[in-house]
């Protein structure tokens, strides 16, 4: 356990509670010093696949259904809504209904 | 009191992770449309078929007789997805990647249901999250659906084996492993199929270097959240383990 005081308040939290917090501080405190990165956060199609696909005389093409700016946002909301709902219904009716399946 | 401060803790997480869908468009282990010549696309579909039809096979065989078979497989189903839509940007590399999660789906479905999961994941984020393509659909099952999914079973039996009352330290290699396998096969298939005048393991070796650093922290991240979840399920509900003859 590590103890704090804040305005003279004590609390204390679990060395494991500590180190998660200390290590997502530390993550965000590392996503700001590429911020000023000419190309932000490529993923790794576009970083590796896509790179080296173009250097062999295969750029990529457009997808089939094009879906860009921000309602290529809006799908990606619409599907993790739509995946999280399916996941927390049946988490529900598994572990947490009276009725369990 | 303890349950308010965990569903707080998991709203929380929730919430957060609506945030990183918000922040970027996710792209990572999937092969862009129009990338593989249409010889190597049309390989990788027919070797990924024989999978597809026995994992359809399985599930329709085993969800007759197993109540919890299909509430568990749309839960699974939807943590896989969730999982390899998810962008999660890695400091050090300054690239976003994303797990993949069939790992967990191999440890409790087994892999061909495990690789038809995946082609569901893989067909909407092609279609509508330009994420992979159609050409590439096979190539992009194959290895997230056949090699990832196999090495997380493969590992998560060997661990057994070797540890036999520990779940969670093979859970968390099925994971970690399934992850780095899935993206030393997406090299492999790149090297074969567009190695040009270099060989095909310089070129696989080159690829797979190039996904390390970024996936590395991933799969470590991947394995305990499979690790997390297996054990969660064996200590709120056993009896699904055992059902499917897991424990």
């Amino acid at each position: 356990m590590r103890r704090f005081a804040v305005s003279g308040e004590r609390f204390a939290i679990s060395d494991f509670k500590f180190a998660i917090i200390s290590t997502l501080i530390v993550w965000i405190l590392g996503l700001g010093s590429f911020a000023q990165a000419k190309e932000k956060w490529p993923g790794m199609d576009q970083a590796v696949i896509e790179q080296y696909a173009a250097k062999q005389g295969r750029p990529p093409a457009k997808p089939l259904v094009r879906i860009e700016g921000d309602a290529l946002l809006f799908a990606f909301i619409l599907a993790g809504a739509v995946g999280g709902f399916i996941l927390g219904y049946n988490w529900h009716k598994l572990f947490k209904s009276k009725e369990k399946v | 009191m303890r349950i308010t401060r965990i569903k707080k803790m998991i709203f929380f997480w929730f919430l957060v992770s609506g945030f990183w869908f918000l922040c970027s468009d996710a792209y990572a282990m999937h092969i862009t449309e129009g990338i593989l010549p249409l010889n190597w696309a049309i390989y990788w579909y027919i070797g990924v078929t024989p999978f597809l039809i026995y994992g359809v096979y399985k599930i329709k065989r085993v969800q007759k007789d197993t109540p919890f078979y299909l509430p568990l497989l749309g839960m699974i189903a939807s943590a896989v997805f969730v999982f390899s839509s998810f962008p999660i940007p890695v400091p050090i590399t300054g690239t976003v990647s994303h797990p993949v999660g069939v790992g967990l789906a191999a440890i409790v479905f087994g892999p061909a249901v495990a690789c038809v999961i995946s082609l569901v994941t893989l067909l909407i984020q092609a279609l509508f999250l330009a994420h992979g393509g159609i050409s590439t659909l096979g190539a992009n099952l194959f290895s997230l659906g056949v090699v990832g999914s196999l090495t997380g079973y493969v590992f998560f039996k060997a661990g057994r084996i070797i540890l036999r009352k520990n779940l969670g330290f093979p859970s968390f290699a099925a994971g970690f492993f399934a992850d780095i396998f899935t993206y030393f096969f997406t090299a492999f298939e790149l090297g074969l199929a567009l190695h040009g005048t270099k060989t095909v393991p310089a070129t696989v070796r080159n690829i797979f270097l190039a996904f390390l650093p970024t996936q590395l922290p991933l799969a470590v991240l991947e394995g305990i959240l499979t690790a997390g979840l297996i054990v969660y399920i064996q200590r709120r509900r056993p009896e699904i383990l055992k059902g499917l003859r897991i424990i």
